[in-house]
């Protein structure tokens, strides 16, 4: 049976050796986020870290019953913006078609499916750091408006203008080489 | 394409994205599907933001590398352990309440050889209120007089604040904190 959230925080105060089942149910959303937020898989790791790092110091303030998982991303979105903010340059492209395993299925369909996702990974990474923050956590984190408004502490009309600029912005570079067949 | 039709699919168009996030009521999205059927153009564009979607929904999901939690919980200090919540509030009760008991006894000390009227007095009000009288004159004349019956009564009632402040102060301060970052 799995332990509850709840359950997961009262043992991770014990101590970082029980923390690590906490870690390891988020770990994965958590550092998939950051990846494509920062598209660059070392980044995202120190910044996963950190992230985790961060929550085990605020545990003690963590209110019982509240759900993690939200305050998770939202200090990871905060990290990837300062990030992004200090880094200062273009991120450099996302590494999918590299790191994507073998394909199994027909060669030229996975390979043409292993080129979208590249393309499209580089075109999220030409969006500026706060429209593709409100791109990802609507795609990639499925949230509603409201819950983006909230991560990203701005008004819900400000999520929305953001959200169509980012996909027009998509569309329109995908456009010739990903969805046009 | 007049211009009124133009300026209705642009309209429309703008409510693409709302109408594929679920965000658009019955009737907007009915209006939206109705004109889709007989315009081409918005239907073609609907067709380009719906590829986008799939593709968004298609990135695969990204892990950190093995060994991410055990990096995680390898770099965080093992906390202090944990006090129960009950204890802080019990030791500000038992320092109160031992103060005050303090309080009570120098007080009793300072006064308890007059404490003690005559069968006499107790049988008739006025005579005992006049005894009260003489006995907080005589009290006050006695520790002016005399003041080691002031002094003995002043130390314990110091004493106990003193020993409650203490509880009070070492109650308020933080238990130890992962110092990592």
């Amino acid at each position: 049976m799995n332990a509850s959230d709840d359950d997961l925080i009262a043992q991770a105060r014990q101590g970082p050796q029980e923390y690590r089942a906490l870690v390891e149910r988020y770990q994965v959303r958590i550092y998939n986020l950051i990846y494509r937020m920062v598209g660059n898989p070392q980044d995202a790791e120190d910044l996963a870290l950190e992230v985790f790092w961060r929550f085990y110091r605020s545990l003690d303030r963590f209110q019982a019953g509240a759900p993690v998982y939200p305050y998770l991303y939202r200090i990871a979105t905060n990290l990837c913006l300062t990030h992004l903010k200090a880094r200062r340059t273009l991120a450099e492209p996302l590494l999918d078609a590299d790191l994507v395993p073998a394909p199994e299925g027909h060669p030229e369909v996975e390979q043409q499916r292993r080129e979208q996702e590249a393309a499209l990974g580089g075109a999220i990474q030409s969006l500026p750091p706060r429209l593709r923050a409100a791109l990802l956590l609507r795609h990639v984190e499925d949230l509603s408006y409201q819950e983006i408004a909230a991560a990203l502490e701005v008004p819900l009309g400000t999520v929305k203008t953001w959200l169509f600029r980012a996909r027009q912005t998509l569309i329109e570079r995908l456009k010739a080489e990903v969805v046009t067949p | 394409m007049t211009l009124h039709d133009f300026t209705f699919c642009a309209r429309l168009q703008q409510q693409l994205q709302p109408w594929l996030d679920g965000a658009l009521t019955p009737n907007e999205s009915a209006l939206l599907q109705g004109h889709m059927a007989i315009c081409g153009a918005c239907r073609s564009s609907a067709e380009r933001h719906r590829d986008l979607w799939r593709l968004l929904s298609q990135l695969p999901v990204r892990s950190p590398s093995p060994g991410f939690s055990s990096r995680v919980t390898g770099a965080l200090p093992r906390r202090a352990a944990p006090q129960a919540s009950w204890v802080p509030g019990a030791a500000l009760a038992l320092g109160c309440l031992t103060a005050g008991a303090a309080a009570l006894l120098g007080l009793l000390l300072a006064v308890l050889p007059m404490l003690w009227p005559s069968d006499e007095l107790a049988e008739d009000p006025e005579l005992l209120l006049d005894w009260g009288v003489e006995i907080w004159q005589g009290y006050v004349g006695a520790s002016l007089d005399s003041p080691y019956h002031l002094l003995g009564g002043l130390s314990l009632l110091l004493l106990g604040a003193g020993w409650a402040l203490f509880i009070v102060l070492r109650s308020a301060t933080p238990g130890a904190r992962p110092a990592h970052g």
